[in-house]
């Protein structure tokens, strides 16, 4: 059957011409970013920023923005071929360094006002303006809804005071998103109620940021913050009073991909080195890449990344189509992080001592892609999840 | 990219799956398993009659049409339902079909294929030997030379499935010159009728209405026109084959994740234990979320696959993938299941056992997965190392 007719019976399962030449100038511009470059901002704890301005440079933070605000007005499709390549060349660094301009602002994409969009827009894909996303609370993690950090009407001002914590980037960030109760839920209601979310400057005279000391990502900062009388303006809230929990629930999906991707990213590039290592490392006489019991870890690693790898542009794919893919998304973190980390693991294995040895790169990559495995949502609860939501079992939590 | 099935490949799924629950419930297939048949002839019949073997058969050669991919839902949907008895279809379609289609000339394509297609012709592969399986042409030893007009086949096979009940066997044999040596292997179509060819029953764990058999060829003569393919090059009839084999059965192992997830689903809804049904608890719920994502992954890599094979891509290394992620997931789900269902999965009068068996062999047989890891192994740039 020729290629056309197959299309036509079949459906299109090929990467687009779009996805193609992303991806491909990605890797380009993350070769000006060596391995080398990666493992000294992570020694030293600093923001890459060098490689944040040219990742802004050459608009990749603006890749699913809309085209009126300067951005590249592309999907999902495109943006996971994008996160996927940056996780590849530069680890989870190189990936949280951008991940929440390029996803975070998505919710004042499409809830924003006008002049919210126009005055705040333009900087984040520029680059000159970076975006912290404060959600998580120290006794509210996943059941998000609990949280704590209140926010009261003040005529045109609110006046803000709580705690957050395992806030990314907020260290060198200009902006902050912030979800806020506003008022109690009214008996009955979900607790998802009255939560509302504002877009503001993360103003350091009333926010106070303490770096959280963690195992891996050292490069971009994790934090926890005191907010303490932090008074916003009401044109910076998101969407209407009350709701702002509803509106974030639209980013859970692609979030959920773009994470999946970046540990596929991370355990394809962690393969790589040890498929390297494998071809040159001779022991008994031979390169140790001829046993089949460093072959078989690596094929298998190799094949489960390729899969899970179609399941995220699957659900890319429904995403921007406005088709749900709830079930994609989640597998696709689900498996992506399980995946992405075995392979780190089984290239530490791979390297041996070299594989621990902090000149070699795999034992970053392994501290790294663990984080995928745990935020933004962990494995369990995203088998709790599948299991209310897919398989339609009874809530379990 | 989209991924999206078409209108038609959705059709033909839904189809197939009504014509399998309504003709072939899971009860008849166990019924099948305990009932000590050898063959299962009405299964093969109700799939004549269905049209089953005709898919994959151009039209021109009385086929219904029809690629790998329209293939590939009938293997699934089959599979859902029947597991490893899919072999009943499967084995002529890919043994038969594609090795007639890839290698025979055309006056043996018009003959034969129109009678495979209406199901009046049963064919069985003839090929692994005692010696050799995955090393099949390092191990061939049965030899065929020809003798005037006809050919002498000499020698033993293992693993001939459906042979007890096939017309004609495909049988790889070595080719003998006409100087006494070696030069390349044949194929030839061998009538089960032959005199000289004896066969032994071998007992197995799985798919038993479908037996299969170690075969024993002593001076047996077929006539000269039944090799298919150029003397000497027999191989190159089945090689194009083995891709094929490999994404139908990765389609056919999605079936039985399918067939596991629902029985899975379905017990842990009726089963109650402390004062409510089993579905209440994490620890099972989460259980049955693994095999559902499993599923979901063996679903994309062996639709994948078998679109690239349709469209004529190389497809070496996702097929060797799709059938190893497919087939690896399907046993460890039946396992799952079995665990789930606790006694009752392991009592033969439900389903999971018969899952839990039967997906056992595509673990090892067309390829083991550690044969599909050396594989994969080489296209990452390691050295070969068997």
């Amino acid at each position: 059957m020729t290629e056309s007719a197959t299309a036509q019976v079949h459906g299109a399962w090929d990467l687009s011409e779009d996805q193609l030449a992303i991806r491909q100038a990605v890797e380009e511009g993350m070769r000006k970013f060596g391995l080398d470059y990666w493992r000294e901002v992570d020694k030293a704890g600093e923001f890459p920023a060098e490689f944040f301005s040219f990742a802004a440079a050459q608009g990749w933070l603006g890749i699913a923005m809309p085209p009126e605000h300067g951005g590249a007005g592309l999907g999902i499709s495109e943006a996971v071929m994008m996160m996927e390549a940056i996780a590849r060349g530069g680890g989870l660094s190189a990936a949280s360094a951008v991940h929440m301009n390029v996803f975070s602002t998505n919710v004042v994409v499409k809830h924003g006002s006008d002049e919210m969009r126009q005055e705040t827009l333009p900087g984040v894909i520029g680059g000159q303006t970076r975006v912290a996303f404060g959600v998580s609370e120290p006794d509210s993690g996943l059941d998000t809804s609990s949280l704590r950090t209140r926010a009261v009407r003040e005529g045109d001002n609110w006046r803000i005071n709580g705690r957050k914590v395992w806030i990314s980037t907020a260290q060198v960030a200009e902006k902050i998103l912030l979800l806020t109760r506003s008022r109690e839920a009214e008996p009955g209601r979900s607790k998802a109620d009255g939560l509302t979310l504002f877009f503001t400057d993360l103003d350091r005279d009333r926010i106070t940021v303490n770096e959280i000391d963690k195992t891996g990502r050292a490069a971009v900062d994790s934090n926890e913050l005191f907010i303490d009388d932090l008074v916003v303006p009401d044109r910076h809230r998101v969407g209407e009073e009350g709701r702002g929990f509803k509106l974030l629930l639209d980013g859970l999906n692609p979030e959920r991909l773009l994470v999946a991707s970046e540990a596929i990213g991370i355990g394809r590039a962690a393969l790589q080195q040890a498929v390297d290592y494998a071809k040159q490392r001779t022991v008994f006489d031979r390169v140790i890449g001829q046993n089949q019991g460093v072959q078989f870890p690596l094929a298998d690693s190799y094949a489960r990344l390729e899969s899970t790898w179609l399941t995220v542009l699957r659900g890319a794919s429904l995403y921007d189509r406005g088709i749900d893919c709830g079930a994609e998304a989640n597998i696709a973190k689900l498996l992506g992080g399980e995946y992405g980390f075995e392979a780190a693991d089984r290239a530490m294995q791979t390297l041996g001592g070299y594989g621990y040895a902090k000149d070699y790169h795999v034992e970053r990559m392994w501290r790294e892609v663990k984080l995928c495995r745990i935020a933004p949502v962990s494995p369990e609860l995203i088998l709790s999840y599948l299991a209310e939501h897919k398989l339609g079992l009874p809530k379990s939590y | 990219m989209d991924f999206d099935l078409s209108e038609t490949d959705l059709a033909w799924r839904e189809t197939a799956r009504e014509w399998v629950d309504k003709n072939y419930p899971k009860s008849k297939a166990r019924e099948l398993e305990a009932s000590g048949t050898t063959f299962p002839q009405e299964l093969w019949n109700d799939l004549s009659e269905a049209g089953f073997h005709g898919v994959g058969i151009p039209e021109e050669y009385g086929g219904q049409g029809g690629d790998i991919f329209a293939q590939a839902i009938a293997a699934r949907e089959l599979s859902r339902n029947l597991a490893g008895l899919v072999a009943t279809w499967l084995a002529p379609a890919v043994g038969g079909t594609l090795t007639l289609l890839a290698a025979a000339t055309e006056e043996q394509k018009h003959e034969l294929l129109p009678r495979m297609a209406r199901g009046e012709l049963v064919f069985a592969i003839a090929i692994t030997e005692p010696g050799g399986g995955t090393d099949l042409l390092g191990a061939l030893r049965t030899s065929s030379r020809l003798d005037g007009d006809e050919w002498v086949l000499n020698g033993q096979k293992m693993w001939s499935t459906g042979a007890g009940n096939a017309d004609y066997l495909v049988v790889l044999a070595a080719n003998v010159a006409d100087d006494g040596s070696i030069a390349g292997n044949n194929l030839i179509l061998v009538p089960s009728s032959s005199p000289g060819l004896d066969m032994r029953h071998i007992p197995k764990l799985g798919v038993r209405a479908l037996a299969s058999y170690e075969v024993f060829l002593d001076e047996v003569r077929v006539p000269a026109g039944n090799i298919v393919g150029p003397r000497g090059q027999g191989w190159k009839g089945i090689v194009q084959g083995l891709n094929v084999d490999k994404v139908l059965l990765s389609a056919c192992s999605t079936g039985v994740l399918d067939g596991v997830l629902e029985d899975s689903q379905r017990y842990l809804h009726e089963r109650e234990a402390f004062g409510r049904t089993i579905e209440h608890f994490q620890a099972l719920q989460h259980k049955v979320v693994e095999i559902a994502a499993w599923r979901h992954t063996s679903e994309l890599v062996s639709q994948h696959a078998a679109w690239m094979l349709a469209r004529g891509r190389p497809v070496a290394a996702e097929a060797t993938m799709a059938k190893m992620i497919a087939s690896e997931y399907a046993v460890q789900a039946a396992d799952v299941g079995l665990q789930l269902l606790g006694g009752m999965g392991y009592s033969t009068e439900t389903d999971m056992q018969r899952y839990w068996r039967d997906a056992r062999l595509w673990r090892i047989a067309p390829i083991t997965g550690e044969m599909s890891r050396n594989f994969i192994a080489e296209q990452l740039g390691m050295p070969r190392s068997y």
